[in-house]
C-alpha cells in the first residue's frame, strides 16, 4: 500500500489513467485501490481530483469503447471467447446475456460495481446493435458513477488512510497467506464439480447428424432452444419443431412433459 | 440450464454437441428468416 501511494505521488494523474486503462482493457491489474488512494491524495492537494475523474473515465471510455468496436465487429465469438477464461463458459454467455437482455444500456451504469461482467458488458452492446453515441452517453455515465465514487470515499476518508494502511500492513503475511491458499482451493473445487457435471452431460451429448436421424425416423424428441433472447434476436431462426424456452417458463412448457422423456437442449 | 433441468427430475437430457452454429453448418434445415445484419452479409 504504501509501495502505492509513493508510486502514485511520483507518476501523479498519468499513473491513474494507465492503472484504469490496463483494468479495463481485462488485465487483472484492480484499478479501485488506485482511485482510493488518488482520492486521498487528491484531499491533501497532492493531485488533482477533477484530472484524476476526467482521466479514469476517458481511460475507461478508451477501453470500453475498443472492447465495442470489437463486439460489433467479430459479434458472439467475442463474448464466447472472454468467458473462456471463466469457470462454466456457457454460464458465463448465457448470465451475460440475460443481465444486458434485462437492464439494457442501463447496465453499462452499474457494469463497473459487478464482477466480470465490466468487460463483458461493451462488447455485448456492440453485437446488440447499439449505436456508438448512445454507447458512450451510457458507458461515461457507468465510468464517472465508478470512479467518482471510489475517488469521493477515498477523498473523504483520507485522514483515515495511515489507519487502513496499518491495518494491512498488520494483516501482512497472514491476510495474503489466506487469499494465496484460500482462493486457489475454492476456486479448485468449483472447477471439480463443473467439470463432473460436464463429463456428465458430455457422454450424453447428441450430435447434429444424431439429431437429424432420429428426426428423420419420425422419432419425436423435445427439443429445446435455451439461447438468450438476445441471441435470438441475433439469429431468430431455429432448428425445425425446437421450442424456445427460458428458465423462467419451466413449469408453463414442462408441466405435462413426462420425466423420462427425451430433451434434446441448445444454445448457440 | 441442463442442471436445473435435471434437479427438476428429467433425467434424459441431451446437449446438442456444437449447438445451433453447428447445425447451421451442417447445412439443415432451419426454420424462420435470418436477422437482417445477418442476411446482407453484416
Amino acid at each position: 500500500m504504501e509501495h502505492l501511494v509513493e508510486q502514485i505521488s511520483r507518476h501523479g494523474l498519468a499513473f491513474v489513467f494507465l492503472n484504469v486503462l490496463l483494468e479495463q482493457v481485462g488485465l487483472p491489474i484492480p484499478a479501485l485501490p488506485v482511485l482510493l488512494v488518488a482520492g486521498a491524495l487528491a484531499a491533501e492537494g497532492r493531485l488533482s481530483l477533477a484530472g484524476a475523474l476526467a482521466l479514469a473515465v476517458a481511460a475507461s471510455a478508451i477501453a470500453d469503447f475498443g472492447w465495442f468496436l470489437t463486439g460489433r465487429r467479430l459479434g458472439q465469438r467475442v463474448l464466447k471467447t472472454i468467458c473462456r477464461v471463466s469457470l462454466s463458459p456457457e454460464s458465463c454467455v448465457r448470465q451475460t446475456e440475460w443481465f444486458y437482455e434485462r437492464l439494457g444500456l442501463a447496465s453499462l451504469v452499474v457494469a463497473k460495481f459487478v464482477p466480470g461482467y465490466s468487460t463483458l458488458a461493451p462488447p455485448l452492446a456492440g453485437i446488440s446493435g447499439t449505436s456508438a453515441a448512445a454507447f458512450l452517453a451510457a458507458d461515461i455515465a457507468g465510468a464517472a458513477v465508478w470512479a467518482g465514487s471510489a475517488l469521493a470515499v477515498g477523498h473523504l476518508f483520507h485522514g483515515a488512510m495511515g489507519d487502513v494502511v496499518a491495518a494491512l500492513d498488520r494483516l501482512g503475511d497472514w491476510g495474503v497467506a489466506l487469499v494465496l491458499v484460500g482462493l486457489p482451493v475454492y476456486l479448485a473445487y468449483r472447477w471439480v464439480r463443473i467439470k463432473q457435471f460436464q463429463r456428465a452431460l458430455r457422454m450424453a451429448r447428441i450430435t447434429v447428424e444424431e439429431l437429424r436421424a432420429m428426426m428423420d425416423e419420425g422419432r419425436d424428441p423435445l427439443i429445446l432452444d435455451v439461447r438468450t433472447p438476445l441471441a435470438h434476436r441475433f439469429d431468430p431462426r431455429r432448428i425445425p419443431g425446437a421450442i424456445r424456452f427460458q428458465l423462467d417458463q419451466l413449469d408453463e412448457t414442462l408441466r405435462d412433459v413426462p420425466l423420462d422423456r427425451e430433451i434434446i437442449l441448445y444454445c448457440t | 440450464m441442463a442442471r436445473k433441468l435435471k434437479a427438476r427430475g428429467f433425467q434424459r437430457l441431451r446437449p446438442l454437441a456444437g449447438g445451433f452454429d453447428a447445425w447451421v453448418s451442417a447445412g439443415f434445415e432451419v426454420h424462420g428468416e435470418p436477422a437482417a445484419r445477418e442476411a446482407a452479409g453484416a
